[in-house]
């Protein structure tokens, strides 16, 4: 693997926002119901959009119901692959990712109470309380964790895991309790789905998702510097405790985020990391933008085949990224197995 | 002084997980059929008839969990040896002896004490539908027991509570001491059914599939409840209606409709349901009959591009917000026939999804909402 230069990583980049506009528009253009709309009227037809005019029929089910699925699956799909490739690179660990550490468990428990608490299943609340719930489980882990002022990786991965069963149980018990109106819902929110929400909504998670990501890729070089372990980066000058408590908190709003709008989606955060750094290698300045845009490229295309898969019902997305990250993930297994067993 | 060593025999193989048929077998009601409806040799023959019978081994399995754990003996703690004697394996056989001769001889105490007709059965129903069918049927006051989610009539929601659909325990069914059960084959958990039936038990399970069969199904409850004649006139009552429903919307041409779950995913009423039998005999077109599947997460640019004209949304439980929050939604897509003429009509989702009597209720309902000029009314 050739080092990192400059022109190589914006080209690399180029290269993966290109791909992600051709798969957009992949999905814009696939769909059950036949749509014969040239660029010319597209173009008429999103004007008519923004200047929020009504729209042909044609326009509707592609600008305000495919592209907005589109969209949104671009944003949870590249959300959780950055929280997830910060997650590995933080714990060093592969096996990693947004779901271990009880960041998703907390999020999905607050965010049931969001909508059992709120009288309308707006946006508003659920992300809020998902937020809340997600710092609230990784302020518990690393409280947890630390000892002596530190942070092993052992004691991080067990109070993870702990306090990710912890909320799961609790979110089986809401499950449980919960009266029938909100029960269905809750059910499916869990399986994980991807849905045309509106453009505010969009805009509102892209906001949300703003100081996470800034944050995160900022921070690309002490990863780098951290995956060489603990003590050296910290004779090397990072300010080792500062650094992960910023990604932490930082990766887990991206986490809550996603989690509130779109459900639990597993094995995109794991995934998608894996596969950048196999093709493009380890160094997180290219590998953190690289795993956003690829995430959302996979989740926009895991969403494209949920939705024609068994047309004209839909799957929920979350059952392709599980059937394509199962087998993923044991092959990951067996080849780290090693290294886990160290 | 009934006891024999072979029905003894019976009992231990029983108890030693093999499964012994030792009367009729599974009571169901599988649509039209009703397949061999009780346990009892007699399908709805009198607990206490049987009893007199001697040698009949029905009478004392069959009050064997009420006699020890019921009035009888109040402070003898064999109810829950009672369960131990049919589920565990490794039983001591002295103690399984003196548990079946106690059981024995108080059943033959209790066969004597129940001489005549068994007039108020103790009915116990684990479904909502059947709840509403009991009471339909004038057998309210006989419910002792029924399930967290039994809200309708009013006065259901006062009977003892078992638990939820899938959750009702078994100790709470015993201890209401129940001559008649009522469940489910779908909607109850297969694992309590079979204790249930294990424990003898006379349990009765139905599983309409069609409006029809659900009429089948209120015959058949009032037949094991004794109340056949009640049944009768109810299910004729509630055929005319239909009958009445078919004749007014026979002229016009079906309305395309939808009938939706949830918004987020979109969830309709596919075929195989009785939302759509609803939507179809009330003079409606179910649009999502396409999808193979009873409740497709539906391809929301499909639902906009066949233009519904009607759309009937179900609101989960007692929402006082239902209406608003359905508009709020539907506002979204002004292009749908049914949001631009405000033919967005918000039902109950227990009007339809629940197999029992009310499902006529929303045919009526329906029809109006389809055809409002066949009515003489409608928004």
């Amino acid at each position: 693997m050739p080092p990192l230069s400059r022109p190589r990583l914006f080209s690399i980049l180029g290269l993966l926002t290109g791909l992600l506009a051709i798969t957009v528009l992949l999905t814009l253009f696939f769909g059950n119901v036949p749509v014969r709309l040239g660029f010319k009227e597209l173009a008429s037809e999103f004007s008519a959009l923004v200047r929020s005019e009504p729209l042909s029929r044609d326009g509707i089910i592609l600008l305000r119901v495919r592209l907005p699925r589109a969209l949104l699956a671009v944003l949870v799909g590249g959300g959780l692959s950055l929280s997830g490739a910060s997650f590995q690179a933080l714990i060093r660990n592969p096996l990693a990712d947004p779901y271990i550490l009880g960041v998703s468990g907390g999020a999905a428990f607050a965010a049931i109470v969001g909508m059992i608490v709120s009288s309308s299943f707006s946006f508003a609340p659920v992300p809020v309380f998902a937020f809340g719930g997600a710092l609230a489980s990784i302020f518990l882990v690393l409280a947890v964790a630390r000892t002596r002022g530190k942070l092993p990786v052992i004691t991080l991965l067990l109070a993870g895991v702990v306090v990710n069963a912890f909320f799961s149980a609790l979110v089986m018990f809401l499950l449980t309790v919960i009266s029938g109106r909100h029960l269905p819902s809750a059910i499916y929110w869990m399986m994980g789905q991807v849905s045309s929400k509106s453009y505010s909504t969009l805009g509102l998670v892209a906001l949300y998702y703003m100081p996470g990501v800034l944050v995160l890729l900022g921070l690309a070089r002490d990863f780098n510097l951290i995956s060489l372990g603990e003590e050296s980066a910290e004779q090397l000058g990072v300010n080792i405790e500062r650094s992960k408590l910023l990604a932490f908190v930082a990766a887990s709003l991206i986490t809550a985020v996603a989690v509130s709008v779109s459900g639990l989606i597993g094995f995109v955060g794991l995934m998608v990391p894996h596969i950048i750094r196999l093709v493009f290698g380890p160094d997180h300045r290219l590998l953190l933008p690289a795993s956003f845009l690829c995430g959302g490229i996979f989740l926009a295309l895991c969403d494209l085949l949920a939705r024609s898969l068994i047309a004209p019902a839909e799957l929920p997305v979350g059952v392709i990224t599980a059937v394509l990250g199962g087998p993923f993930f044991i092959w990951l297994l067996r080849r780290s197995r090693e290294w886990i067993s160290r | 002084m009934f006891y024999s060593s072979q029905r003894f025999e019976k009992r231990l193989t029983g108890c030693k997980g093999t499964p012994v048929q030792i009367r009729g077998g599974p009571a169901t009601v599988d649509g039209a059929k009703v397949h061999s409806i009780s346990h009892w040799p007699k399908p709805a023959g009198k607990a206490s008839e049987l009893c007199r019978e001697p040698g009949n081994l029905a009478c004392w399995t069959k009050h064997f969990p009420r006699g020890l754990g019921g009035r009888a003996r109040p402070n003898f703690p064999a109810r829950g040896l009672g369960i131990f004697l049919m589920q565990s394996k490794n039983i001591i056989g002295a103690l399984m002896l003196l548990a079946a001769g106690g059981a024995l001889l108080l059943c033959c105490r209790e066969s004597r004490k129940m001489g005549g007709e068994n007039l108020r059965p103790r009915i116990v129903s684990l479904a909502p539908s059947l709840t509403e069918i009991v009471f339909m049927l004038g057998m309210g006051d006989h419910l002792v027991g029924v399930t967290d989610h039994c809200n309708y009539p009013s006065e259901a929601k006062s009977k003892p509570r078992l638990g939820g659909l899938k959750t009702i325990s078994l100790e709470a069914v015993i201890s209401r001491n129940p001559d008649i059960i009522l469940g489910t084959e779908d909607g109850n958990e297969q694992s309590l059914l079979d204790q249930l039936r294990e424990l003898h038990f006379r349990l009765y399970t139905f599983q309409p599939r069609t409006l029809d069969e659900v009429l089948t199904t209120i015959l058949a409850v009032s037949r094991v409840c004794g109340r056949e004649s009640r049944g009768q006139e109810l299910v004729k009552e509630l055929k005319s209606r239909q009958e009445m429903v078919s004749k007014a919307v026979a002229g016009s041409g079906p309305v395309p409709a939808v009938l939706v779950f949830e918004h987020e995913p979109l969830i309709l009423a596919g075929p195989g349901t009785f939302a759509h039998d609803l939507i179809e005999k009330a003079g409606g077109k179910n649009l999502a009959d396409d999808a193979r599947i009873p409740y497709p997460r539906y391809s929301l640019e499909l639902l906009i591009a066949k233009s519904p004209e009607v759309i009937i949304d179900v609101a989960m439980g007692e929402d006082a917000n239902a209406e608003q929050k359905a508009w709020q939604y539907w506002s979204q897509w002004p292009d749908i026939p049914a949001v631009r003429n405000r033919k967005v009509a918000v039902l109950d989702s227990d009007l339809v999804t629940r197999p029992g009597p009310r499902l006529f209720q929303s045919l009526v309902q329906l029809a109006g909402i389809f055809h409002p000029e066949c009515f003489g009314k409608g928004k």
